[in-house]
């Protein structure tokens, strides 16, 4: 009887939950667009934060009103506009984010 | 999968409590963790392209179904998988680090240089071989052009929709999906419409073959040549990251469809018609299609069975996204097992089609025969969609292969006039209508198997350095590495000895006789001397590449003898 009950339980393990379709799905169709949305609306990101904080940089941008307002806003997120700027970044990243073959 | 786990467990020590870069350095952009069953299936979208369709096309038709299922079945389960899956896990030990900074690392920069400059030929070759199986296709099934049409408008309105009217992506998607197929329903259902004829430029050339050197195929290669400007050089959102995304909606319904097809032949009642086994030892140089069994076959058959590009995709792109390190074996391993399924429908779509195959029009007939038995479509309308499908699957990725090039020559050549874009665009457009239009594509096909499987080599070869830099076993991927390196130079050196042999005959290559015939002699012997020229440079920076890594691997082992 357990033994049933466990070959039961193993095939049903083998059946991929409704979930795990979804994300499959998700995977094989849509990732690729969500992670350049996402890439391309930080590429803005950081240039609006280039903007702000680039007096501090010794840019001369010459809004430091506007920059000083803004300031508060974007001050949270600070630390990964830094990280992501000194990331050190490769030609063959950018080979491998497509389908080149 | 015994195999795997053991290599999971024993070699890597996969441990779903070690933190992965995905976790280590979220970001949210390129570092963030997602369920295993997402970057399954990205993967997989990632490494199934046309690569896994055309080569076993090729390699039926050059030695028969039987060897071209072995080397799938064997391959991919053999080292196929182990490279995808090891290079994952190397990038995760590395901080989700790509193979050319790893490879700088244990190696130092001439090593990524020379990897680079590889890259940029592969490109090169590959974008050839792709123009040239579009062009065949877009001439030889006819209507295949306006659904083509529909897909790319469609990319370029869906890019609007989303990124500057911010339609909901759903709504956009629904409205893509309809526009795309409402496209190939009206090719099929208007015979009226299929246009432009077979060899529509040259009518005295019949409708059975596309032959390089003829106007036709000159047409169809600048209006490739300019779409594929437009996307290399515009802004991604606008139009070649929509396109990516509307083209392949119908591209995945369109691999299911077969996948499922092929496994219900014993309910459809197809049988093979093409011969088992043929041709296994041709040593004569002047048969330019086909050559020895070894290592033809072997570089013939690339992805599907092993593929060199998947260590990059697999270093560079999910391992950042991996959230246990255990995810490794069914997202690396599981997607490159899922891509040898691709490959084996692949075999059974040319295998059960009689008389001559060997081109990518015949996959996309032997698919619409296969798929019309199961769901009971008209062959044709099938065979048209699935040209349909292998074009745009085609035209992506060599937009794709474009955009990639031109980055990749701002990278090596930044102080020059060839960094620059445009420069860059227009030189590598240029040598691909030169090849395309002049040459024979199965051999440059051997061409890109063989950079494609070196570069799987060496990938394999470098997780060896790595592993013996780890002091953890080696044996499970050297012998695979050192097997891929030798036979892909071997199949480098043949084909390179076949243009050779072609270029002192002073004789046009098979389907060369037309440019000979329009152009001159000339015209062909630049172009086979090009291609001995590109072979032979291909296979000594292969065989440097191997040295440095195999030396490298050695003094990381010595290094290991000593501490002990």
């Amino acid at each position: 009887m357990s033994s049933k009950k466990e070959a039961r339980k193993r095939l049903s393990s083998l059946i991929p939950s409704k979930q795990a379709i979804k994300d499959f799905i998700f995977g094989l169709s849509t990732f690729e667009l969500y992670k350049e949305t996402i890439k391309i609306s930080k590429a803005y990101e950081n240039l609006m934060y280039f903007l702000i904080v680039g007096e501090f940089l010794g840019i001369p941008f010459l809004a430091n009103y506007y920059t000083l307002r803004l300031l508060p806003y974007f001050i949270g997120g600070l630390d990964l506009f830094k990280k992501n700027m000194v990331r050190e970044r490769d030609i063959f990243e950018e080979l491998a984010e497509y389908d080149l073959h | 999968m015994i195999y795997s786990k053991y290599v999971d467990k024993k070699i890597w020590a996969t441990d779903p409590n070690r933190p992965t870069p995905a976790k280590l350095y979220t970001d949210g952009v390129e570092y963030f963790p997602v369920s295993r069953y997402v970057l399954y299936g990205y993967q997989f979208k990632s490494v199934a392209a046309l690569g896994p369709i055309v080569g076993p096309i090729v390699a039926t038709a050059f030695y028969g179904w039987l060897p071209a299922l072995i080397w799938l079945i064997v391959g991919n389960f053999f080292i196929g998988w182990v490279q995808d899956y090891s290079a994952m896990m190397m990038s995760v030990r590395n901080e989700g680090r790509s193979m050319g900074p790893i490879a700088y690392n244990l190696m130092g920069d001439r090593v990524r240089k020379i990897l680079l400059v590889y890259i940029m030929i592969y490109l090169i070759i590959i974008t050839a071989v792709f123009a040239w199986v579009i062009v065949d296709t877009l001439n030889r099934i006819v209507g295949t052009f306006i659904p083509v049409i529909f897909i790319l408008f469609m990319g370029a309105i869906f890019g609007h929709l989303v990124f500057r009217l911010k339609v909901d992506i759903l709504i956009a998607t629904i409205i893509a999906i309809i526009v795309v197929f409402a496209g190939i329903i009206l090719v099929a259902t208007f015979p009226q419409i299929q246009v432009p004829p077979v060899n529509f430029l040259d009518p005295k050339l019949g409708t059975t073959t596309t032959w390089p050197g003829s106007l036709t195929v000159l047409f169809w290669l600048f209006l490739l040549a300019i779409i594929y400007y437009i996307a290399a050089s515009t802004p991604m959102p606008r139009f070649l990251l929509p396109t990516i995304f509307v083209g392949f909606l119908p591209t995945i319904i369109a691999l299911i469809l077969v996948i499922i097809a092929a496994l219900f032949t014993p309910l459809t009642g197809l049988s093979m018609a093409q011969a088992a086994v043929k041709n296994l030892w041709i040593t004569d140089p002047s048969v330019f299609q086909s050559g020895p069994i070894w290592p033809i076959l072997f570089v013939t058959i690339a992805c599907g069975a092993i593929s060199g590009w998947h260590s990059l995709i697999s270093s560079g792109l999910s391992s950042k996204q991996l959230e246990y390190e255990t995810d490794a074996r069914p997202v690396g391993g599981g997607a490159m097992i899922t891509e040898g399924i691709v490959g084996l429908s692949s075999v059974a779509a040319v295998a059960i089609l009689a008389g001559s195959i060997g081109a990518a029009t015949n996959y996309a007939q032997g698919a619409g025969k296969l798929t019309s038995a199961l769901i009971g479509i008209s062959s044709t309308g099938m065979t048209l969609f699935y040209s349909v499908f292998i074009v745009v699957m085609g035209l992506i990725t060599s937009m794709l292969f474009v955009r990639v090039w031109r980055n990749v020559a701002a990278e090596l050549f930044e102080k020059s006039i060839f960094g620059n874009k445009h420069v860059a665009i227009i030189v590598m457009l240029i040598v691909m209508i030169f090849l395309a239009f002049t040459g024979s594509w199965t051999n440059l096909w051997i061409y890109f198997g063989g950079t494609n499987q070196l570069l799987a080599g060496l990938a394999l070869l470098l997780v060896a350095v790595y592993l013996a830099s780890q002091k953890r076993p080696t044996a499970y991927v050297f012998i695979p590495g050192i097997f891929m390196a030798i036979t892909t130079v071997a199949a480098l050196v043949w084909e390179t000895y076949v243009y050779a042999n072609f270029l002192f005959a002073n004789k046009p290559l098979g389907p060369q006789t037309n440019v000979a015939k329009v152009f001159g002699q000339t015209a062909v012997q630049i172009s086979n001397g090009f291609s001995a020229v590109l072979g032979a440079v291909l296979a000594v920076l292969g065989v440097i590449m191997t040295t440095y890594l195999i030396l490298g691997y050695f003094r990381y082992r010595r290094e290991k003898a000593k501490s002990a």
